[in-house]
C-alpha cells in the first residue's frame, strides 16, 4: 500500500502547491498603470514626455574611462527605469518581447487611427479591435482592413501573454486582458466606437 | 399559404356581348412568413397577359422587398407557353433583373425554358460585410428543359463589369472579366451529373470541372474532378493567393510563370492533387526567399504517400545568401512531407546537405520535424560579402543531426562550427521560439575558442590587439536578430603564449565604447609608444531588459584619491604599464551598441586609461 500512500501524498502536495499558485494576488491597480503606459506609447498621448533620444557621449577631457561610463549609464538608466516603476507591487512591462510588440502596434496605429476615427473599426469589450462597419470599406480595401485588424489582434494577444509571462504569472493572462480591455476604452479618443459587455456599440 | 388572409378586390370589366379583358387587383395576400402587396393581373383576348407584384416580401430573406413584372405578348393555350415573356424584377438592397424567356410545356410533363437574355445588375452587402457586390453587371443566357423526368440545364454567364468581394478575395471584373459556362443533367433518380463546368478569367487562367452532385446536399455530397490551368501565375497569386495568406509571414508572396493543377474533391474534402510547374519564380519577401526557374511536379493524396514528386530550381536566394541549382525528390500525403533521396543545396562554394527531411502534421499545432543535415564548409569571406559584413577569413561548417518542432518551438540539435580568425566559433542549443508567430525569437549558446585577436581587430576598424581570445555567450536570446538577453564573457585564452600587445588606438576604442574620454595616451610621454604589452583582457556582460551588468577580469585597486571601486578590462604588463579600468556596472545596452557602431567613424582617438 506504500506506493498508493506515496501517490496520495504527492497528489495532496501537488494540489496544495497548485492552490498557492492560484492564490497569488493580482495587482489590479499596478496592472492598470502598466496598461496605461503601454496604451500611451501605442496611441501616443499629449501629456506624455518626449521620448529621449540616444544619450550623447560627452567626454570630459580629464576624467577617467570609468566615471564617464558611469555618467552615461546613469543617465541611460534614468530613461530606462522611471520612478513609478520603483513602487510595489508592480507589473513589469520592460521585457524585450513587450517592447517589441509595443513598437509593432505603435507603427500599425498610423493605419488604424483613421479607421477608428471614422468608426469603421471599434474596440471590443474583451481587449481587441473589430470591424464595426464593414459596409463603409470599399470592396478593394476590405481585405486590407480585415488583415490590419487580425494582425493587431494577434499582437494584442501576444502582448497580454508576454506581460503575464514576464511577471512570472502566466495564469494572469486573462486578467491582464480584462484590465487592458477597460483601459483601451477609457483612453479612447472622442468619436471612437467601443462595445459594452453586451456587445452593443457606443461612441466616446 | 397555410393560413392565407385575403383582402382582395375584384375588378372585372365586361363588354356587353363577350369578355374582352380581365383585370384582377389584389390588395394583399399574406402567408405565414411571406406577403404580397398590390398584385395586378391583366389578360386580354388578343393573348397578351401581364402580372405585376408591387411588393413581395419574405421574412427569412436578407434583402428588401421585390417588385416583379411579367409580360407575355401572346399567351398560348394549346401547348401551354409564351414566347418572349419579359420579366423585370427589382429587389431592394440587391439589384435588378431584366430577362426575356420563351416558355413551353405540355400535359405529358415535357417543358422547356429558353432564356434568350438576362441582364443582372447587383449591388449587395451582407450584414457581416464578408460578401459584397458593387455595380456587378452580369449577362446570362441558358436553357432548361425536361423530358421523360430528366432535366437538363445549360448556361453561359458573362461579367460585363463591376466588383465583388468574397472574403478574402476581391474581384474587379472591369479588369479581369469572367465567363462561367456549364451543363448539368438531373435524371429521375440519382445524382445530378455536371457534364461540363468552365470558369475562364481573362489574363489569369481557366478552371474546368466535371462530376456528380447530390441535389439534396450539394455541399456535403459530391464528387468532382477539377483542372486548373494558370496562364499568368503572377496575377493569380495577387488576386487569389495573397488574400488568403494576408495574416501569415507569406503575405507578400509573388509568383511568376505558368502552372497546371488537377484535383479530385469528394464531399468537400480534397482527395488528390497534382501540380505541374514550369519555369516559375517564387518570391517571398517576408522570409526573404526567392527561387528562380522552378520546375517540377507535386503529387499529393489524403492517405498513402505518393512517390515521384520532384522540384528543381535554377537558382535562389535565402536572406542575402545565394543558393545554387538543386533538386528535391519527395513524397507527400495528408499533412506529411518526406524527402525520398538526399538533397544537396549549393550555398556559395559549400553546400547544405539534407540527409533526412521529414515533416509531419504541417500547419497543425503539433507539427513535427525529423531532420538531419550537414553544412559542408563555406568560405567565410564570400559569406561576409553576401551579408554585407566586414570581411574575415575562415570557413563555416556544421552537422545538425536533428531538429524538433514542438509546442511552437523549434529546437536544433547539434553544433554549428565556424573556423574563423584562426580559432573556433561554436553555436549550440539553437532554438527558435514561435517561428511562425508574431514574435519569433532565437535562443543559442555561443563558444569562441582561441580567436586570433590580430585577425579580429584587423577585420573591424578597432585598433590592433594581438593574442588569443576565448568567449562564452550563454543563454543568448535574439529578437529580430538583436541580442536582448545573454550572459557573455570574453577573456584571454588560458593556454596561449603568443605575444600580447595592445595599440593606443585599441585602448581608445575600448574607451570610446563606454563614451569615455580618449586621447590621453597620444599626448605627452606615452605618445612615444605605438603599443603596450598586456597580461590579460577580460570583459563580461549580463544583459537583461536592456541593461548590461558589466564586469572585467577582477576588481581594480582603489585609487589613491579614493572613489568607487572599478574593474579591470585590460591588465597591463611590463613598462610602461597601462591598465584600462571600467567603473560602470550598469550600462544601457542601446547606448553601448551605438558607441560600438561609432568606432572608426568618429574623429581622431582620444584617450582613457588608468595610469599607474
Amino acid at each position: 500500500m506504500t506506493p498508493l500512500r506515496t501517490g496520495l501524498l504527492a497528489a495532496v502536495l501537488a494540489s496544495m502547491s497548485a492552490c498557492v499558485t492560484i492564490n497569488v494576488y493580482f495587482p489590479a491597480a499596478a496592472a492598470e498603470k502598466a496598461a496605461d503606459r503601454i496604451i500611451d506609447d501605442v496611441w501616443g498621448s499629449a501629456d506624455q514626455p518626449l521620448v529621449p533620444g540616444p544619450v550623447p557621449a560627452t567626454p570630459e577631457p580629464t576624467s577617467s574611462l570609468g566615471s564617464a561610463l558611469q555618467a552615461v549609464a546613469l543617465r541611460a538608466l534614468d530613461v530606462l527605469i522611471p520612478a513609478a516603476q520603483a513602487a510595489e507591487p508592480n507589473i513589469d512591462i520592460s521585457s524585450p518581447e513587450i517592447v517589441r510588440l509595443k513598437t509593432l502596434m505603435e507603427r500599425r496605429f498610423a493605419e488604424l487611427k483613421p479607421l477608428m476615427s471614422a468608426g469603421t473599426v471599434g474596440l471590443t469589450a474583451d481587449g481587441y479591435v473589430t470591424v464595426r462597419d464593414p459596409a463603409a470599406v470599399p470592396l478593394a480595401s476590405r481585405n486590407a482592413v480585415r488583415t490590419l485588424v487580425a494582425n493587431e489582434n494577434s499582437d494584442r494577444a501576444a502582448l497580454y501573454r508576454e506581460i503575464a509571462t514576464a511577471n512570472g504569472q502566466p495564469q494572469w493572462e486573462a486578467q491582464i486582458r480584462e484590465v487592458f480591455a477597460s483601459r483601451w476604452i477609457a483612453k479612447a479618443q472622442a468619436g471612437w466606437w467601443y462595445q459594452d459587455v453586451n456587445g452593443a456599440w457606443a461612441q466616446k | 399559404m397555410r393560413h392565407p388572409y385575403w383582402f382582395a378586390m375584384l375588378c372585372l370589366s365586361f363588354a356587353a356581348d363577350a369578355v374582352d379583358r380581365v383585370e384582377l387587383s389584389v390588395g394583399r395576400i399574406e402567408g405565414a412568413d411571406w406577403r404580397i402587396e398590390s398584385m395586378r393581373a391583366d389578360w386580354r383576348t388578343d393573348g397578351a397577359a401581364e402580372v405585376e407584384l408591387g411588393s413581395l416580401t419574405h421574412a427569412a430573406s436578407p434583402v428588401g422587398p421585390a417588385r416583379v413584372r411579367l409580360r407575355c405578348p401572346l399567351l398560348r393555350s394549346a401547348a401551354i407557353g409564351c414566347d418572349g415573356l419579359a420579366a423585370q424584377v427589382e429587389v431592394a438592397d440587391l439589384g435588378t433583373l431584366d430577362a426575356v424567356v420563351d416558355l413551353s410545356a405540355n400535359a405529358s410533363g415535357r417543358w422547356r425554358a429558353d432564356l434568350r437574355r438576362a441582364d443582372l445588375l447587383l449591388s449587395y452587402n451582407s450584414a457581416d460585410g464578408r460578401i459584397a457586390a458593387d455595380q456587378l453587371h452580369l449577362s446570362l443566357q441558358g436553357r432548361a428543359s425536361a423530358a421523360s423526368a430528366t432535366q437538363t440545364l445549360e448556361w453561359q454567364l458573362r461579367t460585363l463589369g463591376g466588383q465583388a468581394y468574397v472574403e478574402p478575395a476581391f474581384f474587379d471584373f472591369g479588369v479581369h472579366p469572367l465567363r462561367f459556362d456549364g451543363r448539368a443533367i438531373r435524371p429521375a433518380t440519382g445524382p445530378v451529373r455536371v457534364e461540363r463546368l468552365q470558369i475562364e478569367q481573362t489574363g489569369i487562367g481557366t478552371l474546368t470541372a466535371r462530376g456528380e452532385v447530390d441535389p439534396a446536399q450539394a455541399l456535403a455530397h459530391h464528387r468532382v474532378a477539377i483542372e486548373l490551368s494558370l496562364a499568368n501565375a503572377a496575377a493569380a497569386a495577387e488576386l487569389y493567393l495573397r488574400p488568403f495568406l494576408a495574416t501569415t509571414p507569406l503575405h507578400d508572396l509573388e509568383l511568376a510563370g505558368t502552372a497546371a493543377l488537377r484535383a479530385d474533391v469528394r464531399d468537400g474534402a480534397l482527395q488528390q492533387l497534382h501540380i505541374d510547374v514550369d519555369d516559375m519564380t517564387v518570391a517571398a519577401p517576408g522570409p526573404a526567399v526567392v527561387l528562380n526557374g522552378l520546375n517540377g511536379a507535386l503529387n499529393w493524396q489524403t492517405q498513402t504517400p505518393v512517390q515521384g514528386s520532384v522540384l528543381r530550381w535554377r537558382e535562389g536566394v535565402v536572406g542575402r545568401i545565394p543558393l545554387g541549382a538543386a533538386q528535391l525528390d519527395f513524397a507527400t500525403a495528408a499533412r506529411d512531407f518526406a524527402l525520398t533521396a538526399p538533397a544537396r543545396l549549393p550555398v556559395l562554394d559549400g553546400a547544405l546537405e539534407l540527409k533526412r527531411f521529414v515533416l509531419s502534421d504541417i500547419g497543425n499545432e503539433q507539427m513535427g520535424a525529423d531532420v538531419q543535415m550537414q553544412l559542408l564548409p563555406i568560405d567565410l569571406p564570400a559569406l561576409c560579402r553576401a551579408l554585407g559584413w566586414p570581411e574575415f577569413a575562415g570557413t563555416l561548417a556544421g552537422t545538425l543531426p536533428g531538429l524538433r518542432l514542438r509546442e511552437r518551438r523549434l529546437d536544433i540539435d547539434g553544433t554549428l562550427t565556424a573556423a574563423a580568425f584562426d580559432g573556433q566559433i561554436e553555436v549550440r542549443n539553437l532554438s527558435v521560439i514561435e517561428p511562425f508567430g508574431p514574435l519569433p525569437r532565437v535562443k543559442a549558446d555561443l563558444r569562441l575558442r582561441r580567436l586570433d585577436l590580430a585577425a579580429v581587430t584587423g577585420a573591424f576598424d578597432f585598433g590592433r590587439i594581438t593574442g588569443r581570445l576565448d568567449g562564452d555567450f550563454d543563454g543568448l536570446r535574439l529578437i529580430g536578430w538583436e541580442p536582448v538577453a545573454m550572459n557573455a564573457r570574453l577573456y584571454s585564452s588560458a593556454d596561449d603564449d603568443s605575444p600580447r600587445r595592445i595599440s593606443q588606438r585599441a585602448i581608445d576604442s575600448i574607451s570610446s565604447i563606454g563614451g569615455g574620454p580618449t586621447g590621453l595616451l597620444s599626448r605627452g610621454f606615452f605618445s612615444v609608444f605605438d603599443d603596450f604589452a598586456y597580461a590579460r583582457i577580460g570583459w563580461s556582460c549580463v544583459l537583461d531588459n536592456g541593461v548590461c551588468r558589466m564586469n572585467g577580469i577582477g576588481p581594480a585597486k582603489r585609487r589613491s584619491g579614493g572613489g568607487s571601486n572599478g574593474y579591470v578590462l585590460v591588465q597591463g604588463r611590463g613598462l610602461p604599464r597601462i591598465d584600462v579600468v571600467g567603473y560602470s556596472t550598469q550600462v544601457s545596452w542601446p547606448v553601448f551598441l551605438a558607441q560600438l557602431k561609432g568606432i572608426g567613424k568618429s574623429g581622431p582617438a582620444q584617450v582613457s586609461s588608468e595610469l599607474r
